[in-house]
């Protein structure tokens, strides 16, 4: 299995508290271990909230709009709606004073950020304008939930409709170009053992590609460890059915089982051909699990 | 907090929380609950949870909302009084967005014009914002028809969720005649210097960064647009005055899960800033709500199946997993209590944990027993 980094972008989606955050700081330390200069991104909305990504990456905090670094081979940036907006006014107008002006007009500024897609697109664009630098072999990108990432991948090809040409239009044809190329990109998918995170990583996965976004691997993460046997299992499952008060453990239990059951599930039902990788359960605070997740991904080659 | 006094007396209830913690299932059930206790209820829901869907009986492409049949809850052992009814709808965006043209453009041509400028075609392809507006705009139009005596909101599992009290007020201000203005330079020439020079600023920015055509497409968008205008911001403040009144009620659900938790601390904090309540939290998917419970040990001794003793053996670690579970959570849901209480809320409950299927008309009547009979 080749390394997960492996590709110039790397975007890391699932549903929300599937441990998407972590997966993707350890993918950044991964690849920066391997000597690769890596940009670790995330979106938000708002630059003043806190940073979960730059927080399991050593920053407590990352103001500013621009790459920060934060160790060896490793940079951060947040990808935030206003700083992209801002650069493609830059590029459009030139002009400092105007560019300002222009970012003070209330009008303009509701207008960004109001609109339906329009902070997408600002993120987009902040995004195109760090891979043009070309300072980085990886861009490692935390993606935000499900329903949202699908949205954000579909979104060039709605925008492309409706701006074809202009600066934009062209800015968004090359992210495209360059999420839907799948030598330069992949996405990873993470989810958890439990019924609903696994079907909707597998829709997940079939409309990234039906956007022509390849999916790189697919994570099942935190995989309880189940010591029972088949008869084991068996015995217990009539012991539980006849007993009149409830036994301590058997939801615990039954949890396992529920696990069992949707990682054979991810088994069957994900596309055949994309790489799986199961992790254990990991206790510990944020930080023991990411170097647990480290150390589970394996070795750079 | 006594989920049962909201499920009986509002008007509309909010649900907000993180993704997979519960919240349609939970609106359902707060929805049958009502239904329960005699109430027209709907609940409205933006999650495509197709499993909840399918239990109920409910198509999946529907145009408006679909009252459960009779049969399907007394298959359940659900018995409805006279007066009660459970409706659903998965709330399609662009099915709202329609019908907020057809009823807000001054002619039908007007309605025409707006629909096929590419820019509307657009508009109802990207999901994203869209969802936040129309949601705001289906819940009054359901209280505005008067059909329902309770409407159940369940919110997109997003941080952005609540951007719909925010959504119509953004709306509204980007739609305000002066931004119009700035857009459209044939208003700017009749106004002031400083609207024309923000005007040509603007229109530089637009022609540059968007192209000539965009900007012209745009403009005219906006022109039809800013009809609509008027009307909506009636509807906007409508809304608000709603949510802000005592007939609504906003409920914050989290499981025990810290991303969901955080999440929820979030929920709380931006209801507060938009100037609302929230009246409590709902925990779900914890071991807080509890039933009397034997040991694995105690069910060891005279048993002669060696497997099954073996099996109750390796149980013994999980049992003690499960217990410290069991006291966490408790004191999880009495710290929410506290931070609830210290908003101005009224606490939080813990609905009980389902083993099985969570997704059946039968899950859904234990959860709205617990919601009728549950206090903090």
């Amino acid at each position: 299995m080749e390394p997960l980094w492996d590709r110039k972008l790397v975007m890391v989606t699932g549903k929300g508290g599937v441990g998407k955050t972590t997966i993707t700081a350890a993918l950044v330390r991964r690849a920066a271990e391997a000597g690769r200069r890596v940009l670790a991104a995330e979106v938000s909305n708002d630059a003043s909230t806190g940073s979960p990504l730059m927080q399991r990456l050593g920053r407590s905090e990352l103001r500013g709009t621009e790459p920060v670094s934060l160790g060896l081979n490793i940079d951060g940036v947040r990808l935030v709606p206003s700083a992209g907006h801002r650069q493609f006014l830059q590029a459009a107008l030139r002009v400092r004073v105007l560019v300002d002006a222009a970012m003070r007009s209330a009008a303009l500024k509701r207008f960004l950020m109001a609109a339906p897609a329009f902070p997408e697109v600002g993120t987009l664009f902040q995004l195109v304008e760090l891979l043009r630098r070309d300072t980085y072999d990886h861009v490692i990108i935390d993606l935000p939930a499900t329903g949202h990432a699908l949205g954000l991948a579909s979104l060039p090809r709605t925008v492309l409709k409706v701006v074809p040409g202009g600066l934009i239009g062209n800015a968004i044809r090359e992210g495209l170009d360059t999420m839907t190329d799948p030598q330069r990109s992949h996405a990873v998918l993470a989810s958890l053992p439990e019924a609903m995170p696994v079907s909707e990583t597998v829709e997940l996965h079939r409309g990234l590609e039906k956007l022509g976004i390849r999916v790189g691997g697919l994570i099942l993460n935190r995989l309880p460890l189940d010591p029972f046997t088949d008869a084991e299992r068996d015995a217990l499952d009539l012991h539980l059915a006849q007993g009149e008060r409830r036994l301590m453990g058997s939801r615990e239990f039954r949890r396992l089982d529920r696990a069992r059951t949707a990682r054979q599930r991810f088994l069957n039902e994900a596309p055949n051909g994309t790489p799986q990788l199961h992790l254990p359960e990991i206790g510990g605070d944020d930080q023991a699990v990411l170097e647990g997740v480290i150390r589970e991904l394996g070795g750079p080659r | 907090m006594k989920l049962a006094r909201h499920v009986r007396e509002r008007r509309v209830i909010v649900v907000c929380g993180a993704g997979g913690v519960g919240k349609t299932t939970t609106s359902a059930a707060l929805a049958l609950a009502a239904a329960r206790s005699g109430r027209r209820a709907l609940v409205l829901t933006i999650d495509p949870a197709r499993r909840l869907a399918q239990a109920l009986g409910i198509p999946p492409t529907g145009k408006a909302p679909f009252d459960i049949p009779e049969e399907r809850l007394l298959d359940a052992g659900v018995h409805l009084p006279p007066n009660g009814l459970l409706s659903a709808w998965m709330l399609d965006p662009r099915v709202v967005l329609e019908s907020v043209v057809d009823r807000f453009a001054p002619s039908p041509e007007d309605a025409q014009a707006i629909r096929e400028t590419r820019l509307y075609q657009a508009l109802s392809e990207v999901m994203t914002g869209l969802q936040e507006y129309t949601a705001a705009e289906a819940l009054y139009a359901f209280q505005e028809e008067g059909r329902y005596d309770l409407i159940v909101l369940d919110t997109p599992p997003s941080r952005n969720a609540l951007d719909f009290l925010d959504a119509p007020r953004r709306l509204a201000r980007f739609l305000d005649e002066r931004t119009l203005a700035i857009f459209a330079p044939e208003t700017a020439e009749r106004a002031g210097a400083m609207i024309r020079a923000a005007s040509k600023v603007v229109s530089t920015a637009l022609a540059k960064t968007f192209g000539e055509s965009f900007a012209l497409e745009l403009r005219q968008f906006l022109g039809a647009f800013g009809k609509l205008f008027n009307r909506m911001r009636v509807h906007a403040s409508g809304v608000r005055e709603l949510l802000q009144s005592d007939q609504a009620a906003f409920l914050v659900v989290t499981s025990p899960d810290e991303a969901a938790l955080e999440e929820a601390r979030y929920f709380q904090h931006r209801i507060g800033e938009l100037g609302l309540r929230n009246e409590g939290f709902i925990l779900n998917r914890s071991y807080a709500s509890q039933d009397p419970v034997d040991a694995p040990k105690d069910r060891q001794d005279g048993h002669q199946d060696a497997v099954l003793v073996a099996a109750l053996e390796k149980l013994i670690p999980l049992a003690l997993t499960e217990s410290e579970k069991l006291e966490a959570h408790r004191s999880l849901r009495s710290a929410l209590e506290d931070e609830s209480r210290a908003e101005g809320g009224e606490g939080a409950v813990a609905l009980p944990y389902l083993d099985a299927a969570v997704e059946s008309v039968e899950a859904l009547d234990l959860l709205s027993t617990a919601i009728l009979t549950a206090e903090s």
